[in-house]
């Protein structure tokens, strides 16, 4: 291409605000979508862990093998995690791992950070650099109780304002005084399972007591071990030697309960980066493919307007072509044109798509791994480039497609009347039919997305949430011993009576978590060990259901003897009775967990919907006895208003030396759960305006250009007595062929897609199918308001002038 | 013999109007054209020929004056109306055939028909297309499209079609401009035989030998009627 190319091109667009403000705007915030989408794939699927030898490090879990089936996995016991870590011979390296939080004593606010408490070869495993200090090291290993801790960079940077001396400084992290002896570097990335890293701290200061360190049947998700596999051991067969190990040690501590449950002990590998990324890769090509649909949209309209402005540019191509240009001259200078506006668009798209990563961190958080990692990285900037080379290229082509060299002196020569260029029927009506079948199908997935989670957030929740106050206090949670729940019942005894007296209290309970937070979940059986699939469990006192105010309907509730004898009892939602009997008729029957103890049905209380929950268990309830695992309380207030401090101050005054971990509002708390389905609403029903927008401007565009072409033939029709109604009808035969077509390949492509995913693919995308009932006439409405405009603007000129051609 | 007035225009004015500018195309323009007469049109370009034919053919609307077509005002008619009107009373011919490519000989010419409330049977629509097209003499053409035709065969397309409707008058703008001299002839004799037949025609036209075989001459100037030139027998 020529400099002077360029130079005519800038000089020509800088005539033309209005056309460069449209064609930017579109392409620029629809690149800037497929830019940080494009990036968050390459991230995924293209840069490797940032570790050493990824692909041989492996994350291990436990679960129960019996003949009805697996547990599910993902889940670790803590004796099982020790054998492993003491007697493995699989791994080159193996750590073990547990994710807790813990408080920041010498701040002021006292905050809650994340702890991982681990062993030294963590470290090694992972290849982690250092800032300052050192790693932990055999010093710190196993039973060697060195108070030692290793700081995050962003840890370090934040609450220690990125202090220099902080090595050997002593900091207080929940009871215990640690020295520094290390901070990360900033490349340092720890995987994201278990979880979110503030600091290190030697598995020693776990915190887990001598029960639970023994209890072969008590699994958490929070724990678990991180191993480089040796060269010569294959994945299966450490896994199968780790289970074999395992299962004897398991075998042999079993009790005669346990023991009729005829499980077997499993370990399962599971690469770090299939853990990390979980779906993530397969959501990442779907968003992808949403947004090369949305760039597929913006192109078509962009097209359009690159047509019309040949057409516009055919007088000046004209006198260009009879000074001596040759064809192609002709393409150069339209490309010219093109590669200016796709290259503004583009570095448009890449401040947008930097903006789109802030956006993708905040509410994407949950759905990505890695997405720190997210940037404008040079393969995300080569593409940029390869993009917007390519569009430039489609665009000046098909401008170029329209102008008939040998015809273009015509133009010279002829006054103009009806000799213009035109866009032909087919490109037209393809134009549009790819708009109609690419917003469909983004549609369907954007309305399966609302669908979704319009779902979730008008859910009832079951129960009065309001004037309702959780309380969680700092406690150890888990298995404790006899004295410690004597202890803990005393002081929650002691609680309860303090917070009654307070005048603004109704009624108070003890339960191990709020009513709406999704915690444990237990899997039950029958008698003859058939499973009745997970149940969400809750331990919950005499008077839950009178303060939560969930509805009994058959049966009876806890009493307080059945609390405090920790008898094996239960009470069931209606829905999990329904789902054990489908008539609901389960009073009396026995039900039997992993503790090899049957559970009585004592009891069957009114649905509560959980949201946040899996679908299939949103209401499915068990509610146990209470034993105070943990220290939570659920307050009943007369009436609202903030009575936080009194609470705080009321509980203090029982105990000044228990600090309060959380006091919060069951509706804030049923608003913060529901706050990423509005989030994903909101983004769900931007896409899906934003889609028909960009759909019903390029049909407007087609439409209206479609409609001056035919003026003259209008014009005829109208001089033999067609009326309005005869032409509308004409018009739109015309127009919503390839709008029906569009949406016949829509349709076809959404269903071909749903069977495709139908193995993997999320909920919502089952969703999508369904969701062609509210696509389909969102599409034809947009499709008619589309066509009517132009219409309306062809009745209002006169027929005689559709003649003269004005 | 008893004479039917056909179309009577009283004071009609037309004028055309921008921001900045005011053009007057028509100034009281007063016209009868009885039924069977053959009347022309002339003057020279921009006198306002066009603007009268539209308004003759209600394609426009007159700026002022009233205007009677076979007895019914339309005057001041809605679009819907004046399209009815326009599809059972006037017949057009234009100076570029205006056929459209995509339709066939017969479909062109049925159009008229069609937009008919209520339209006519398919057999009814059949039997009078080919009746004006054997009218023109271009039935055997009937499935060709317009492109396939030269522009005489075009020019007798439009004619069948113009006629299809039975209508009160046809309205005629520059028939043979499109043309060469032999075709223009031919299209102008048809036009006359059709006058004979008794079809009320209304031509617009610049050129005077054509203007000739009109019954009566008009000729605009500046918007406004010069003369008036009636020849004896020609009723």
């Amino acid at each position: 291409m020529k400099h002077h190319d360029l130079q005519i091109a800038i000089q020509s667009l800088r005539r033309r605000p209005g056309f460069v403000m449209t064609v930017m705007l579109t392409l620029g915030l629809t690149l800037g979508a497929v830019i940080s989408v494009f990036n968050l794939n390459v991230v995924l699927m293209m840069k490797p862990l940032p570790y050493p030898a990824p692909d041989r490090i492996f994350i291990t879990d436990h679960y129960y093998q019996s003949p009805q089936g697996r547990t599910d996995s993902g889940f670790s016991t803590l004796p099982g995690l020790l054998e492993s870590y003491r007697t493995q011979q699989v791994f080159q390296s193996y750590s073990i791992m547990s994710l807790d939080a813990v408080r920041f004593l010498d701040q002021k606010t006292e905050p809650k950070i994340s702890a991982l408490f681990t062993t030294p070869e963590y470290f090694e495993i992972l290849g982690t650099s250092m800032t300052l200090g050192r790693p932990f090291e055999a010093s710190e290993r196993l039973d060697t109780h060195h108070p030692v801790v290793i700081l995050s960079h962003s840890f370090w940077k934040t609450r220690l304002e990125g202090a220099r001396d902080v090595l050997n400084r002593s900091i207080q992290l929940g009871d215990v005084h640690y020295r520094v002896i290390g901070v990360t570097s900033k490349d340092f990335r720890a995987p994201d399972e278990p979880g979110e890293i503030d600091v290190w701290l030697p598995w020693d200061f776990h915190g887990f007591n001598a029960m639970q360190l023994e209890n072969w049947g008590n699994t958490k998700r929070t724990i678990m071990g991180l191993g480089r596999l040796s060269p010569a051991v294959s994945e299966r067969e450490a896994s199968d030697r780790l289970s074999h190990l395992l299962d004897r040690t398991y075998q042999s501590k079993l009790s005669p309960e346990l023991r009729r449950l005829d499980r077997q002990f499993k370990v399962n590998l599971v690469p770090l980066e299939t853990r990390m990324l979980g779906d993530s890769k397969q959501r990442a090509l779907l968003l992808f493919g949403a947004v090369f649909m949305l760039l597929l949209i913006a192109s078509s309209n962009v097209v359009n307007l690159f047509c019309s402005r040949a057409a516009e540019k055919q007088r000046t191509l004209a006198i260009q072509a009879a000074l001596g240009a040759k064809p192609v001259d002709l393409f150069r200078a339209l490309f010219a044109e093109s590669l200016i506006l796709c290259i503004a668009s583009s570095l448009l798209g890449l401040l947008v798509a930097a903006w789109c990563f802030e956006l993708i961190r905040m509410l994407a958080s949950a759905h990505f791994a890695r997405l720190d990692e997210l940037s404008l990285d040079i393969p995300t900037l080569c593409f940029s480039m390869a993009l917007c080379v390519t569009l430039a290229a489609v665009f000046s082509l098909f401008a170029v497609k329209l102008i008939r060299y040998e015809d273009l002196r015509i133009q010279l020569q002829a006054s103009g009347k009806g000799s213009g260029m035109q866009i032909s029927k087919f490109t037209r009506n393809a134009l549009v039919t790819c708009q109609v079948a690419v917003t469909g199908v983004l549609l369907s997935g954007a309305f399966a997305l609302l669908q979704q989670s319009l779902s979730v957030i008008s859910q009832p929740l079951g129960f009065e949430s309001h004037n309702l106050v959780s309380v969680r206090l700092d406690a150890k949670e888990g298995m404790i011993g006899s004295d410690e729940i004597d202890h803990r019942r005393r002081i929650m005894a002691d609680y309860a009576q303090a917070l009654r007296a307070m005048p603004q209290v109704a009624q108070c309970s003890f339960s191990f978590t709020s009513p709406i937070r999704t915690g444990m979940s237990t899997r039950y059986s029958d008698v003859d060990n058939r499973e009745y699939g997970d149940f969400p469990i809750n331990f919950v006192d005499q008077r839950y259901h009178e303060v939560v105010g969930i509805e009994l309907l058959r049966g009876q509730w806890f009493t307080s003897d059945h609390i405090r004898n920790d008898d094996p009892v239960v009470v069931l939602s209606e829905s999990a009775a329904k789902h054990i009997e489908p008539e609901g008729r389960v009073l009396g029957t026995l039900i039997y967990d992993g503790s090899g103890v049957p559970k009585k049905v004592i009891g069957i209380v009114k649905d509560i919907a959980v949201p946040g929950r899996a679908e299939e268990i949103r209401s499915r309830d068990a509610y146990l006895t209470y034993v105070p695992w943990n220290m939570h309380l659920l307050i009943r207030l007369k009436q609202g208003g903030n009575t936080n401090h009194l609470i705080r101050q009321t509980l203090a005054d029982v105990d000044p030396s228990r600090r309060v971990a959380e006091i919060v509002h069951v509706d804030e708390q049923h608003r913060r759960i529901i706050a990423r389905d509005q989030v994903n609403a909101g983004v769900a029903s931007g896409l899906t305006l934003l889609a028909l927008l960009l759909a019903g401007a390029g049909m407007f565009g087609v439409f209206h250009y479609g409609n001056l072409m035919r003026r003259f033939e209008f014009g005829v029709h109208m001089c033999l007595g067609a009326q309005t109604h005869q032409i509308a009808k004409l018009v739109a035969r015309s127009h919503f062929q390839p709008v029906l077509l569009g949406l016949a390949i829509s349709v076809t492509a959404v269903l071909f897609l749903r069977s495709w995913f139908d193995q993997a693919a999320d909920a919502w995308f089952h969703q999508t199918a369904s969701s062609l009932f509210m696509t389909v006439p969102a599409l034809l409405i947009t499709a008619f308001f589309a066509n009517y405009f132009p219409l309306r603007k062809l009745f209002k000129s006169n027929p005689v002038q559709a003649l003269r051609n004005e | 013999m008893q004479t039917t007035t056909m179309i009577e225009m009283r004071n009609i004015t037309k004028i055309f109007r921008t921001e900045e500018l005011e053009t007057h195309a028509l100034r009281g323009i007063d016209l009868e054209i009885e039924a069977g007469e053959y009347v022309s049109i002339s003057g020279p370009s921009g006198c306002g020929k066009s603007s009268l034919l539209a308004i003759l053919g209600l394609l426009d609307s007159p700026t002022e004056g009233s205007y009677v077509i076979d007895g019914r005002d339309a005057s001041n008619l809605g679009v819907n109306a004046r399209a009815v009107l326009r599809n059972e009373k006037i017949g057009f011919v234009f100076q570029a055939f205006n056929l459209i490519d995509e339709l066939n000989v017969f479909d062109n010419v049925a159009l008229p028909l069609r937009y008919r409330t209520p339209t006519p049977s398919a057999k009814d629509i059949e039997r009078k297309v080919m009746s004006v097209l054997t009218d023109v003499d271009m039935a055997h053409r009937h499935k060709h499209k317009p492109n396939q035709l030269s522009g005489g065969q075009q020019q007798r397309i439009a004619i069948a079609r113009g006629l299809v409707g039975n209508p009160s008058i046809l309205l005629v703008d520059e028939p043979t401009g499109n043309l060469d001299s032999k075709n223009g002839d031919m299209v102008m004799d048809l036009l006359a035989q059709l006058n004979a037949q008794g079809t009320t025609i209304c031509m617009v036209t610049h050129d005077p030998r054509y203007g000739d075989m009109a019954g009566r001459q008009l000729h605009l100037l500046d918007g406004q009627m010069l003369e008036a030139v009636a020849f004896a027998g020609a009723v």
